[in-house]
């Protein structure tokens, strides 16, 4: 097998590991959004109703816990599409047949999806930094930062849809020239 | 607009069989079928050189221009 061939099959495997990663992190953030529902709903479980972290009440603190969890839950979710989808493109070079428009919608849909994380990550940082009194930022763990390295990677996969597009068209043409 | 392509009247006029055009040309039956039958988007100038040697005939003679008043695709 050309090492080529290898490289693709090691990177398959590990979208494909990325994939069931990212779903397992979904799945725990929706057992972490579970569980506050049910310490909100139930007083006597979780935080005692009298005890009240940074002056902030227990009721108020578990809702402010919903912002990043739900916010990580919808992060995970688009980032294990957007494996799915690059897993996809890679399963396609591997059977030597990656210019087809399939491909180019796939990379729009990644670079759609990977830009979505990035905005949902910036809105809830600063929904954090707002909501989140300053009593309480030092026990807050949401740092999301957006990097010009990370916009510029989402720029590129647009610009490689489109490289994609016109180059399935182009094949597409020349299977019909004989 | 369309172009046709004339090479059941070329082979029938030569007593030639598309099998027989298809291995002095050296393209394959399946692609020359497809070039009959006017599924073909474009052919090139190297498959119509080679045509026109083996049927002895200018590109005129295989390629015609039919205007049926619609505009290409």
């Amino acid at each position: 097998m050309p090492r080529q061939h290898h490289l693709l099959a090691v990177t398959s495997w590990l979208l494909k590991a990325g994939t069931g990663f990212s779903l397992f992190v979904a799945a725990l953030l929706i057992i972490a959004l579970g569980a506050v529902g049910v310490a909100a709903m139930n007083p006597e479980l979780g935080i005692p109703p009298d005890q009240v972290l940074g002056g902030v009440p227990r009721t108020e603190l578990l809702a402010m816990a919903t912002i990043p969890i739900s916010a990580g839950l919808i992060c995970f979710i688009l980032v294990a599409t957007a494996f799915r989808s690059t897993t996809r493109i890679v399963e396609a070079a591997r059977s030597g047949d990656p210019f087809v428009n399939e491909n180019a919608d796939r990379l729009d849909r990644i670079g759609w999806l990977l830009l979505a994380v990035t905005v949902i990550g910036f809105a809830t940082q600063r929904a954090i930094d707002w909501i989140v009194p300053g009593s309480l930022q030092g026990h807050v763990n949401f740092v999301f930062d957006v990097s010009p390295i990370g916009l510029i990677a989402i720029l590129l996969i647009f610009v490689l849809a489109r490289i994609f597009r016109v180059g399935s068209d182009m094949r597409a043409e020349l299977e019909g020239t004989i | 607009m369309t172009i046709s392509v004339k090479l059941d009247d070329l082979l029938h006029a030569r007593r030639m069989t598309l099998t027989d055009l298809a291995e002095q040309v050296g393209i394959t039956l399946a692609n020359l079928s497809i070039l009959k039958t006017g599924k073909a988007k474009a052919i090139r100038f190297s498959t119509l050189a080679a045509l026109c040697a083996a049927l002895e005939c200018q590109p005129g003679d295989i390629l015609a221009f039919e205007n049926d008043g619609r505009s290409g695709e």
